[in-house]
């Protein structure tokens, strides 16, 4: 197959290895170029603070997954304590009068836990 | 076209950090296919090194845009040719870089001899004129370049037998044009 080739070693850049090694060189510069404009707007302060910014973004909503649930289950165990403490005094009320409480003292009793 | 030292991954996330071989073995590896890829689209020499060139730097400039660093070269190729095709619609020249002439002498040549290279170089050029978009950059690719027929097909995405069909075509084609000189 490799004889069925079409010569075309005139259009090789290395016919001409100077000419070539020089194009590469200009290139490689421009490249050089290329990275030292990179590192230098790495440095940047815009840079640094854009590349703290996902990282915060992250923490911060990771926080707020966190925060958000565990108030949600603090307050309810305080609207539990608070009913206990509620009931606990409205039976003391009731143990030191020596007598049950009342029909109407239960209903109402009941009502206020559900107002609250 | 593999590399057993450092993967085009590895390259690319080194050119990342700023490493400048890194982006000089990735010059070494892929300007002289990004040249012939631009000359097949271009037809003209010093066109197609100012396209492959411009191309490279504007790749190394969006390297973070590279989403799959592993197929790089496949990236770079892409860009190439949107701006070769580019070039063509402005039709422009633009140096972007003092390149040496194509037409002057190398060292040890003397003035008829540069002559006559360079007219060679313009009935090759011309000839590949003739040949369709494809067909051109296959044979460049596999005649010049020294890919396989499964490189070209992977790389240009088309089936093996097309680039077998293409090739046949192609030199047919140019043998017919330039008789003696293949």
């Amino acid at each position: 197959m490799e004889t069925d080739k079409v010569d075309l070693t005139a259009l090789d850049p290395m016919a001409d290895p100077g000419r070539w090694q020089a194009f590469v060189e200009a290139t490689l510069a421009r490249a050089d170029g290329v990275l030292d404009a990179r590192r230098d707007s790495e440095n940047d302060a815009f840079s640094l603070i854009a590349r703290w910014r996902r990282p915060l973004m992250a923490a911060a909503a990771v926080l707020l997954a966190v925060l958000v649930p565990a108030e949600f289950l603090l307050e309810e165990r305080e609207a539990r304590v608070e009913a206990a403490h509620r009931l606990a005094t409205v039976s003391i009320t009731w143990v030191e009068r020596s007598q049950g409480p009342s029909g109407t003292e239960i209903l109402r009793t009941i009502a206020e836990g559900r107002r609250q | 076209m593999s590399d057993s030292v450092q993967t085009d991954k590895e390259l690319v996330e080194a050119v990342r950090r700023g490493d400048r071989a890194a982006a000089g073995r990735l010059v070494e590896k892929y300007l002289r296919g990004c040249r012939a890829i631009a000359l097949a689209i271009i037809g003209e020499i010093p066109g197609a090194e100012d396209v492959s060139q411009d191309a490279f730097i504007y790749a190394l400039e969006r390297i973070d845009d590279c989403r799959d660093p592993a197929r790089f070269g496949a990236w770079l190729r892409q860009i190439v040719r949107s701006q070769a095709k580019n070039h063509l619609r402005h039709a422009r020249v633009r140096r972007t870089e003092p390149l040496l002439d194509d037409t002057a002498t190398t060292v040890g040549e003397s003035p008829s001899e540069a002559a006559e290279r360079s007219d060679l170089r313009m009935r090759l050029l011309s000839a590949l004129a003739t040949l369709a978009g494809d067909q051109r950059e296959v044979v460049l690719l596999h005649d010049l370049e020294g890919w396989t027929h499964d490189e070209i097909s992977d790389r240009m995405r088309i089936p093996s037998g097309t680039v077998r069909s293409h090739l046949h075509f192609a030199r047919r084609k140019l043998r017919a044009l330039l008789g003696d000189l293949t």
